[in-house]
């Protein structure tokens, strides 16, 4: 009896393990894949069969990115871009979100909710437009700032949602002796919050890697 | 997934909410920078496409203020009408395909079976790549002639398809590359519903005789649907915006066949210089979004009404 229990639930258990396996295939057949299509000669791509494995692997492929496309300077760019957005959203967006969790400002809240749901074209038109007048295209500033766009509501909403759960008291404790609502923020609220703070930093990143279109 | 946490803030802020006191200090100045940033990049763009949208301007031209005429003129362009039904049924399709499959995939991943942390995390790494480098690998998969998925699909007998290469076959091409990346999006968010559901349901059905099946079907999708109507919203607000991959793909092609809003806009706009027809479309194609939003909101109640109900 216990011996046919423990036999049912190994074949379930490789069933799943069988489906699971059918189902990251397409992600597996698609990353090797990639990085076939990395190693392979121009002559190899062109080949059909198509060939995963080639003979010679063209490390070169590598080298060449490093030499002629000048990635240094772009990879350098997009963590420059990507850090002062983060950064910039994480300044502007975690005060933003005390203030609104505290003065229950739900219509701020919305108005902000807004920018996650404009399709990124229709602010492009006029920020292009304004980029050019100013003179800031060929520079990393408009990256950055239509970047904010994305960013910014993000960490807000987070941060709404940490601060409505960060206990009152010993905000009003500090008040009462004699705290500036600032030094409130900073010196109580801030510290608790922490682990939104975090929360809200991994997933500007992960948004703003995903946001392409708009650069 | 942000928005999980937001739906939860909200219904915290609601239910403990009371009267700010008198005494409470002064908050707004927390609150100013960030409606000041949010106004310049947002609102101040959209009063600038809104004038726009009433005048007629090309790029290098002069400006001139002709009313309706570009809504006029969009209710008119076939063109606009087509790109219309493509947006459709692309978002319809890259809604469904990801939910259906997002699913099963969440179900699969709740039960236990070795390996399953590593699977999981292989399943979630479409969701991480970048859509343009996704776009241009499934570019060269899709080859007619030298492409690995129709060398694939010579070993079990199918000839060889055009994909992307066919007006007929490039919008589910798009929506099978959106599939691939998007369905992990879904499959955490139900894995998080089905980690909040109970034990206790499942062993009295099973003790009343319930298949796999009665379970799924009575216990599990009613206490899954507030988690699957989330990610239809998120996934319909992305993917009736989706440019990246349709762009990188195809620029709309063959002739306008994947032509969708986004795509048609940013063409009129960016490489016509047509910007006050460009604006009016931005104009009506953010209306089609706040309208989508908002029926989607109000079935989402209703959802939970009747779950209510029910109960």
């Amino acid at each position: 009896m216990t011996s046919r229990i423990i036999r049912e639930k190994t074949l379930d258990q490789v069933g799943l393990l069988f489906v699971a396996f059918v189902m990251v295939s397409p992600v597996i057949l698609f990353f090797l894949w990639m990085i076939s299509l990395s190693l392979k000669y121009e002559i190899d791509n062109g080949a059909y069969p198509p060939i995963l494995i080639p003979e010679t692997f063209a490390w070169s492929n590598y080298a060449k990115v490093f030499e002629e496309n000048n990635f240094l300077l772009y990879f350098w760019n997009s963590v420059l871009v990507t850090g002062s957005a983060t950064l910039l959203a994480l300044i502007i967006g975690v005060p933003s979100g005390y203030g609104i969790a505290r003065l229950k400002a739900e219509k701020s809240a919305v108005v902000i909710m807004i920018a996650r749901m404009t399709p990124g074209l229709s602010f492009l038109i006029p920020l292009f437009l304004l980029f050019q007048w100013t003179g800031l295209i060929g520079t990393l500033w408009p990256q950055i700032i239509i970047h904010l766009v994305v960013t910014v509501p993000i960490v807000v909403w987070i941060m709404i949602g940490y601060f409505e759960t960060t206990p009152m008291e010993l905000e009003e404790a500090a008040s009462i002796d004699g705290a500036t609502p600032w030094q409130v923020f900073r010196m109580v609220a801030l510290p608790i919050a922490k682990p939104g703070i975090v929360v809200s930093f991994i997933l500007a990143l992960i948004s703003r890697g995903t946001t392409s279109s708009s650069a | 997934m942000a928005s999980l946490g937001i739906e939860n803030s909200m219904a915290d802020g609601k239910a403990k909410r009371g009267k700010p006191s008198r005494l409470a200090p002064n908050y707004w100045p927390f609150v100013l920078p960030s409606l000041l940033v949010v106004s310049a990049v947002i609102v101040f763009p959209w009063l600038f496409t809104l004038w726009m949208s009433v005048n007629s301007w090309t790029l290098g031209q002069p400006r001139t203020f002709i009313g309706f005429a570009n809504f006029v003129r969009l209710a008119q362009d076939m063109r606009f009408w087509e790109s219309l039904w493509h947006t459709t049924t692309y978002t319809a399709l890259s809604v469904v395909l990801p939910l259906f499959f997002g699913t099963l995939a969440a179900l699969v991943f709740d039960a236990k079976f070795p390996f399953r942390g590593l699977l999981r995390g292989v399943f979630v790494m479409p969701m991480m790549a970048t859509p343009v480098a996704v776009a241009l690998v499934w570019t060269m998969m899709f080859h007619p002639q030298l492409g690995v998925l129709n060398y694939m699909l010579s070993f079990i007998g199918v000839g060889p398809q055009e994909w992307i290469y066919n007006q007929f076959t490039v919008i589910p091409s798009l929506v099978l590359v959106e599939t691939w990346q998007w369905t992990p999006l879904v499959m955490l968010i139900v894995l998080g519903g089905l980690a909040a559901v109970p034990r206790e349901p499942y062993e009295s059905a099973e003790i009343d005789g319930a298949n796999a099946w009665q379970k799924f079907r009575y216990l599990t999708m009613p206490m899954i649907a507030p988690f699957l109507m989330i990610a239809v919203i998120i996934r319909s607000i992305d993917a009736i915006k989706s440019f990246d991959i349709i762009y990188a793909m195809t620029q709309g092609g063959p002739g306008t066949a994947s032509e969708t809003i986004n795509i048609y806009l940013y063409n009129t706009a960016f490489a016509y210089y047509d910007i006050g027809y460009g604006s009016a479309m931005a104009v009506v194609f953010f209306l089609i979004i706040i309208a989508l939003s908002f029926v989607l909101l109000m079935v989402r109640q209703r959802a939970q009404w009747s779950d209510m109900e029910d109960r």
